[in-house]
């Protein structure tokens, strides 16, 4: 399927040294396992890069971390002063600029559910690509200005990100998760969290619709990545053909080969046309000759 | 438990319990004290302030007392500034004159007498501007804050956010190492903050959330699991937290301790 086509340590060293395109990638983290290492590796990879003017956007850190060119703490701002101010370190959508801006956001729970979509709109442009974190476990508090049935900040956060990444600590195999798990609903937070060495869950979002899905031991101090589960392997083994037992089945071929899978990957699906919006919602209506249309009753109209 | 070895107090790789990295000028940092109401901190804050003041906190060591090896800064301004929400000038003074700290010593802020009196009737954000006014800017120093959490019922429509961006964060710059002192007895009895829709609660969590992914270091208090114990009052567990990162020559060294505490005195063993 699609992951036949990618190796997954590339792609993800790819996404650290900010080569793949992602405008916004989302980082999530809780305080088993915060995401101050995987920061880190993105500086660690994009380091060699000269041209990476690293933006950092603070509402949580107050030492100004060393590879920041621009550091901006946000926790006396105002939403539209923010945005001002972040204005001035980047190139506006128009222009063209050679180097590539990376902007980190620590993190991204302080600005409320009802100007997040507003603020990420506002400041996003070519040559720029967003780092947002976001405390999982920081409940949400709704004001409902948007009605209730508006999504959440995590649900918003996680439609328009193009790579999402979900740092966990590394359980050993005596340590029960369940247990961890209500310890830390309790801010009791177990020996051996937040450690060099963590799991990395990535989502990667195709332009085909299509999302990978790969889980990665991360060491931090020596920066290998070591996959840990092809998730796409195991979602194939569950529903999709085992070619094996298509086999003999009928006098024709059931199985697919390589090739026709690769093919399949590629399909723009139809329903991601219509999330371009480039259309519209106009109702297009013609009359035809033996339409009876009464220009005094107002529920005719079809406009 | 007469049995174990007594411990000493450790915190960081330096073999110190407040690194001297962390009070330089060049940083700010924060340490967060969580407990309850069956496991009170009163002695931890104690040994905490004795650091600072002595060096060292002579009231937990197994071989050494406050006379023989106290050494006092020579900096004529107190290292430590004590602020608490829940106990006045008066409970400190008799704890810590106990440990052979003088008024002089630190310099207390009384956030607790007469709190809502003074403040009733006034715009939420010059109640918390007029608390920051009692904190002078010293990045050599160490602050302790005990439970500000209180300020989310006190003060009418302040939420945690702003509790954290208008009062904790500016705190923090005014100083080398905020401790913050705070209780999680909400959380211990009842649901599980993520399953309830109490606005009190979650705004509760989502402070002690925010303290917890600011902290270099996280000392936690809790009872036994096992229920009450004549010769244990507790467990001291020492974890990193979320801005363990921060200072690249020194980390948190995670540690597990039990304590018991006897009228005037604490003991260590290791668990």
């Amino acid at each position: 399927m699609a992951s036949s086509s990618y190796n997954p340590s590339i792609l993800l060293k790819r996404i650290f040294s900010l080569n793949e395109t992602s405008p916004l990638i989302l980082s999530l983290d809780t305080i088993a396992q915060t995401s101050k290492n995987l920061l880190n590796e993105f500086v660690y990879c994009s380091s060699t890069n000269k041209d990476i003017t690293i933006v950092y956007i603070s509402f949580e850190t107050i030492n100004r971390p060393s590879y920041a060119t621009n550091f901006i703490d946000a926790s006396s701002l105002k939403l539209q002063d923010l945005i001002s101010t972040l204005r001035t370190y980047l190139p506006s959508p128009q222009e063209k600029v050679a180097g590539k801006f990376l902007v980190i956001i620590d993190s991204i729970n302080y600005i409320s559910n009802t100007n997040l979509s507003q603020f990420i709109s506002s400041i996003a442009s070519p040559n720029i690509t967003f780092l947002v974190n976001f405390h999982k476990d920081m409940p949400e508090l709704n004001d409902n200005e948007n009605g209730i049935h508006y999504p959440s900040s995590f649900e918003l956060l996680h439609f328009m990100a193009a790579t999402i990444l979900e740092v966990e600590p590394q359980f050993s195999d005596t340590v029960e998760e369940e247990d961890v798990r209500s310890n830390l609903s309790k801010f009791i937070i177990p020996k051996g969290m937040n450690n060099s060495t963590y799991m990395l869950t990535l989502t990667n979002k195709r332009k085909s619709g299509r999302s990978i899905n790969y889980q990665f031991t991360i060491n931090s101090d020596t920066h290998e990545y070591e996959i840990f589960k092809d998730m796409n392997e195991i979602e194939d083994n569950v529903n999709n053909e085992n070619p094996e037992a298509l086999q003999d089945l009928a006098t024709f071929n059931l199985s697919t080969s390589a090739k026709q899978k690769k093919a399949k990957d590629q399909v723009e699906l139809p329903f991601l046309e219509a999330q371009s919006f480039n259309t519209g919602g106009a109702i297009v209506y013609e009359f035809e000759k033996d339409d009876d249309y009464d220009e005094e009753d107002p529920y005719e109209d079809p406009f | 438990m007469s049995g174990l070895q007594r411990q000493d107090l450790i915190l960081f790789s330096d073999q110190s319990v407040i690194s001297s990295q962390l009070c330089d000028g060049n940083s700010n940092d924060m340490i967060l004290v969580t407990h309850t109401a069956a496991t009170l901190p009163t002695w931890l804050v104690n040994a905490l302030v004795e650091t600072k003041v002595l060096g060292a906190p002579f009231s937990l060591k197994t071989d050494s007392t406050p006379s023989s090896n106290a050494q006092k800064s020579s900096r004529n301004d107190p290292l430590i500034t004590i602020a608490s929400f829940v106990h006045n000038a008066d409970y400190f003074d008799k704890n810590l004159s106990k440990l052979k700290i003088g008024k002089n010593d630190y310099k207390m802020v009384d956030l607790f007498t007469d709190f809502v009196v003074n403040n009733i009737g006034k715009p939420k954000d010059k109640i918390i501007s007029d608390i920051l006014g009692s904190f002078l800017v010293d990045t050599g120093s160490t602050i302790v804050l005990e439970q500000p959490e209180i300020l989310l019922s006190l003060i009418e429509g302040l939420t945690s956010d702003e509790l954290s961006l208008w009062f904790i964060t500016p705190l923090m710059k005014k100083c080398g190492l905020l401790i913050v002192v705070t209780s999680t007895e909400l959380y211990f009895n009842n649901t599980p903050y993520e399953s309830t829709q109490d606005k009190n609660i979650l705004d509760h969590s989502r402070f002690t959330a925010a303290c917890t992914y600011k902290s270099l270091a996280v000392l936690n208090l809790k009872p036994l699991e096992t229920g009450r114990a004549k010769d244990v009052t507790g467990t001291l567990r020492i974890t990193r937290g979320g801005a363990h990162d921060s200072h690249p020559n020194i980390h948190v060294v995670e540690n597990e301790f039990l304590y018991l505490t006897q009228k005037d005195s604490t003991k260590l063993f290791y668990r």
